[in-house]
Order: structure tokens, then C-alpha cells, then sequence
């Protein structure tokens, strides 16, 4: 297969030290069946090439900059072993620069740490919604936090990328309800979000907090504003107040030392006629179980055959003549 | 003393057998008792907002009382539907599985199951047609009977009647009663009839249906008769009622 070079600008990186090289045999491979699903989707029927090239990081811009949190962990790592793997940027049109597509904390980080240029992998124009695929897939190849994986959601959900919700899902890795779990916190207060983003809130916290109405969630905005800890302690009594209010309609038994019981159906018998028809229908039934494709065939046909012969049993009794009688 | 304990059937249900080291909380059938339908909630309510209750047995302190209860989701992958699990308690009593790790502590012999169905309440009720028998008789809720009165809100034995034909054991195998077709429906150990109406199901959601009391808590042996002793010793430190069974 002959790949065609992407359309990168080589000008104005003269400063630059470049190892131009394309990587012919080194794009990434299908990660799984569902990649390729959501790649064919974009349209992209050839896996993505990019060139490896050493960018000044004056030239390079990164979206959400103000969004990035921890990066000074990412500094002491870098000054310790450099930059593992290259971030990826594209070509701003028209311009000298490039834009960040995955790797925002390491370029910051490496910016902190006194780095100068960094190599990166330079792919050409992308459109917004391969972007946003590229971005997912590379953090589903990192072992990152609960907290990483919604701040490139809520990136992506800002930049609105196009993707749909099994779009996203299927590129960052995780199931849907982990997503739609990321999509509620997006709705959240921007305050109480912002605080999530920090770092310092556990996700069963995240979860309770979902679980609030806009009272409750007030009284939390109050509490970040005032800087105290987003924790159990302050929304596990919320949660419990909102269910609270809800149970009261909910009619219990009266309580006390008789409380009732359910009984056995006696008194629902069913007519004789009724019960025959039944088991009828049920011995026209039960053959073709044996052969429907039910992985719990066997044991509904079984459970079936007791239910009949207990009937057939009922139906002789009750069809039985009164002791003494005549036959 | 105590009376004697009143458990649960140990049969094969909507969601299998009993598993070896399990912890079943129980609803058990007594002579002396009443009927199912006392312990039905008609209408059915709305889930508490707030309430996260799929898959996760919740405990709730009720304040006027001060006694916990035990709410439990009862899920559609095992039961599509509230008649499935309404139909298996009638007959065999409630068994519901649960974490070993509950606080069982926090509850009582006062303590009661609060149980919710994804499917218990029909939105459409107001443009659906009244459903042919209300088993608990209320006012406004059946065709049969005072049908021509004011519901205040869907009838849980709708819900009966909107079982489509498709879930029948077999859906070519009508028996003719009253004028009207009745199909059979077995879910696990229990069989009944319904009598499908053909009319959308997309109105229904979850809802509470029932509250039952909770009798006793069955811990499965394992094979070398040993049970989860983790969930014995909470029972018996919260002095509530339990035995051990085979299955």
C-alpha cells in the first residue's frame, strides 16, 4: 500500500532540527474492532500518518491551557526522564504555529521544566472530529485518573468534536454508563465542577453530589465558595434529606407486634374449568419447549412438568367424589 | 417465645437458583396472612429523586419511626415484568439476594423490603384504557367495577395487561375465558395467565409497587455446609432472625 505524505508546512521551523522522516510502517494498529467502527464513521479508511519532527514550544498553542491541572507532577517527571512519548499537534493554517491534538500536560510540563523544543508528532490538517477521536484514544492508551478521563470529556464536549455519545465512548475506552457519568458531571454547577477538576473530590462523593437537586446543590456551591471540603460529611446528609422527602409518600405497613404476613394463594383457586384450560394450554406448551432455544429450557420445561402434575393432582381431588358416594 | 419462622420456597425463581453462600433476605408465606395484594403499593409511586437504587440493596431510616427498611430494585433482566416477580411472590414468597457486607445491624423485626421495578408505573394511564380488573378493588381502577370513576392515578394491574403477547410461553396458545384470550407466562417455578391488551408499553417506568415485611434471612450452605459468617454474625448481633439452608 503506498501512503501519500501528509501536507505539512516546512517553513518557518528552520530553527528547528528536523529528522523528517515519515513512518511508513509506524501508525498505529486497529486497537479493536470498535476503533475501526468509529474510524470508518469519520470516514477515515486509511489508518492516520503523521511525520516526527522537533518543535520549538514558543510555536506551540494549547486549547483549555487555563483547564490543565497538575502539570507541576508532570515537570518533576519530566526533568526527571524527559518526555516518554510524544505529544501531537497540527498545523494552525496560515500561521508559523501549531495546535496541541493530545499530550497538553507533557508540553506544559516540559515548557516548565526548561525545555525549549520537544519532538512531536506533526499530523497534517484534521478535522475537528478526528481530533476529538485522536484525543480520546490516546488517553484510553494511558492509565490516567477518573479525573483526566472527564476533563478531556468536557473538552471535547466544549469544543463540541461532533462525536456521538458511542463515538466517544468506544475511542476513550470505557463503557457508556462511565460516560454518561462524565456527561452528568458536566452538568453540574461550574463551581462545584471546577472543584471535581481539582482533584481532591472521591467519585463516590461525585456520585452522591449527582444524586442532589438544585436545593441541595446550592447549599454545596455555598460550601465551595467557602472554600470547606467537598466531601461525605457534607453531601451523604443532603442525599439522605432529598430521599427523605421523597419516602414520606411511600405507604408502609402499620408496625407492632402483628405484623401481617402474605399468605399462600389458597383462596385464589381457580375454577375447575379455568384449571383445566390451563393445563391444557400447558401440555400443549411444554413439548415445544424442549426444542425452543432457551439456555434455561430444560429447567422451565421442568419447573412447567411439576406445575402440571401438581394440578392434574389438585384437578382429581377436587373432581374426586365426596367420601361415601357413589363412584 | 418467638413464632415459628415463616420463609421463603426454595425454588428456582425469575433469577436462578440460590447460590452456595448467599445471603437471601425473605418475605415468607403464612397461613394466618393476607392476601399479596395488602402488601402491593397501587398506585404505584415514583422512585424517590435522589434514590440510586439499581443493583444496590439501600438501607433507609424512616424519621417518624426510627426503624430502617431495606429497598431493593427489582431488575428487568430477570423479572421483564412487576406481574413476573408480583406473580413468584404470591406464590412462593420473596427471596432477594444481597451483599454480604449490608449493616444488617441497622434493622429489626419492624424493618420492611420497599421494592421498585423499572416497569411498575404506566404513564400513559390517563390515555390508556382502564385495565380489566384492579385486584385491590380501588375505586376508579378497573373496566369491571366502578370503572367509571376518577382514578387518582395509574392502576398497578395494568401493568398485567400490558405484557405483550410475544412473552407468552406460547403466544399461539390462547384459552378463551369471559369472552376475552388469557396466554400462559412462566417465570421460573411460577406459572400464570394474563390477558394481553396490545397497547403500548413505552409509558412504563419505574415506580415502587410493594412493601413487604421481611421474616428472616436464609444464608445457603456451601458444599462443606460452612455459610457466610461475616452475614451470620451481623444477624445475630442485630438479634434478627435467620436460619441456614441446602438451596
Amino acid at each position: 500500500m503506498v501512503r501519500q505524505p501528509p501536507t505539512i508546512p516546512s517553513d518557518g521551523i528552520s530553527a528547528c532540527a528536523i529528522q523528517a522522516h515519515l513512518f511508513a510502517g509506524d501508525t498505529e494498529p486497529m486497537l479493536d474492532d470498535a476503533i475501526a467502527e468509529v474510524m470508518q464513521s469519520l470516514g477515515m479508511t486509511e489508518p492516520l500518518t503523521y511525520e516526527r519532527r522537533e518543535i520549538p514550544l514558543a510555536r506551540v498553542r494549547i486549547p483549555h491551557e487555563e483547564r490543565l491541572r497538575g502539570v507541576n507532577r508532570y515537570t518533576r517527571n519530566i526533568r526527571l526522564v524527559g518526555v516518554l512519548h510524544d505529544p501531537a499537534v497540527v498545523p494552525v493554517p496560515d500561521t508559523e504555529t501549531f495546535e496541541v491534538v493530545f499530550g497538553r500536560h507533557r508540553i506544559s510540563g516540559a515548557h516548565d521544566a526548561g525545555h525549549e523544543t520537544l519532538w512531536m508528532r506533526v499530523y497534517a490538517h484534521l478535522s475537528p472530529k478526528v481530533k476529538a477521536f485522536l484525543r480520546l484514544t490516546e488517553q484510553r492508551r494511558r492509565t490516567l485518573s477518573w479525573v483526566d478521563e472527564l476533563e478531556q470529556v468536557l473538552d471535547i464536549l466544549d469544543d463540541g468534536g461532533g462525536l456521538s455519545e458511542q463515538e466517544i465512548a468506544w475511542s476513550l475506552g470505557v463503557p457508556i454508563t462511565t460516560l454518561r457519568f462524565y456527561f452528568k458531571v458536566a452538568k453540574l454547577p461550574d463551581l462545584v465542577r471546577e472543584r471535581i477538576l481539582v482533584g481532591d473530590v472521591t467519585a463516590t462523593t461525585v456520585r452522591r453530589l449527582l444524586r442532589l437537586g438544585s436545593e441541595q446543590l446550592a447549599v454545596v456551591e455555598d460550601a465551595v465558595i467557602r472554600d470547606q471540603p467537598l466531601d461525605d460529611t457534607l453531601v451523604k446528609p443532603l442525599v439522605q434529606q432529598r430521599v427523605s422527602a421523597g419516602m414520606q409518600q411511600i405507604p408502609l405497613l402499620p408496625t407492632g407486634s402483628e405484623s401481617p404476613v402474605p399468605c399462600p394463594p389458597a383462596t385464589a383457586t381457580p375454577a375447575l374449568g379455568t384449571a383445566r384450560q390451563l393445563l391444557h394450554a400447558l401440555e400443549v406448551v411444554l413439548p415445544q419447549l424442549t426444542a425452543a432455544p432457551l439456555g434455561s429450557a430444560a429447567r422451565v420445561q421442568m419447573s412447567g412438568r411439576i406445575f402440571a402434575q401438581e394440578m392434574r393432582n389438585w384437578l382429581r381431588a377436587a373432581e374426586a367424589p365426596p367420601e361415601g358416594g357413589a363412584v | 417465645m418467638n413464632p415459628p419462622l415463616v420463609v421463603a420456597d426454595p425454588v428456582v425463581r425469575g433469577c436462578g437458583e440460590r447460590t452456595p453462600g448467599g445471603v437471601y433476605v425473605e418475605a415468607g408465606l403464612g397461613v394466618e396472612g393476607r392476601p399479596i395484594e395488602d402488601f402491593l403499593i397501587d398506585p404505584p409511586l415514583p422512585v424517590p429523586a435522589g434514590l440510586d437504587l439499581v443493583n444496590k440493596p439501600t438501607l433507609w431510616q424512616d424519621e417518624r419511626s426510627g426503624i430502617t427498611h431495606l429497598l431493593i430494585w427489582v431488575g428487568a433482566e430477570y423479572y421483564p415484568w412487576p406481574a413476573d416477580f408480583i406473580e413468584e411472590a404470591k406464590a412462593h414468597g420473596v427471596s432477594r439476594k444481597l451483599t454480604p457486607f449490608l449493616d444488617f445491624t441497622q434493622l429489626s423485626d419492624q424493618s420492611q423490603m420497599i421494592l421498585a421495578h423499572p416497569r411498575a408505573r404506566n404513564t400513559l394511564w390517563q390515555d390508556q384504557a382502564l385495565p380489566h380488573t384492579c385486584h385491590k378493588q380501588l375505586p376508579g381502577h378497573a373496566a369491571a367495577s366502578g370503572g367509571q370513576m376518577a382514578a387518582q392515578g395509574p392502576c398497578l394491574f395494568k401493568t398485567y395487561e400490558l405484557i405483550p403477547r410475544a412473552a407468552a410461553v406460547d403466544p399461539t396458545a390462547p384459552i378463551d375465558l369471559d369472552g376475552r384470550q388469557y396466554f400462559v407466562r412462566m417465570i421460573g417455578s411460577t406459572a400464570y395467565y394474563f390477558n394481553p391488551s396490545g397497547e403500548s408499553v413505552v409509558g412504563l417506568d419505574e415506580g415502587v409497587f410493594a412493601s413487604v415485611p421481611i421474616t428472616g434471612f436464609a444464608l445457603i450452605k456451601r458444599a462443606d455446609g460452612s455459610v457466610q459468617e461475616q452475614a451470620e454474625a451481623a444477624l445475630r448481633r442485630g438479634h434478627l432472625r435467620y436460619y441456614h439452608a441446602d438451596r
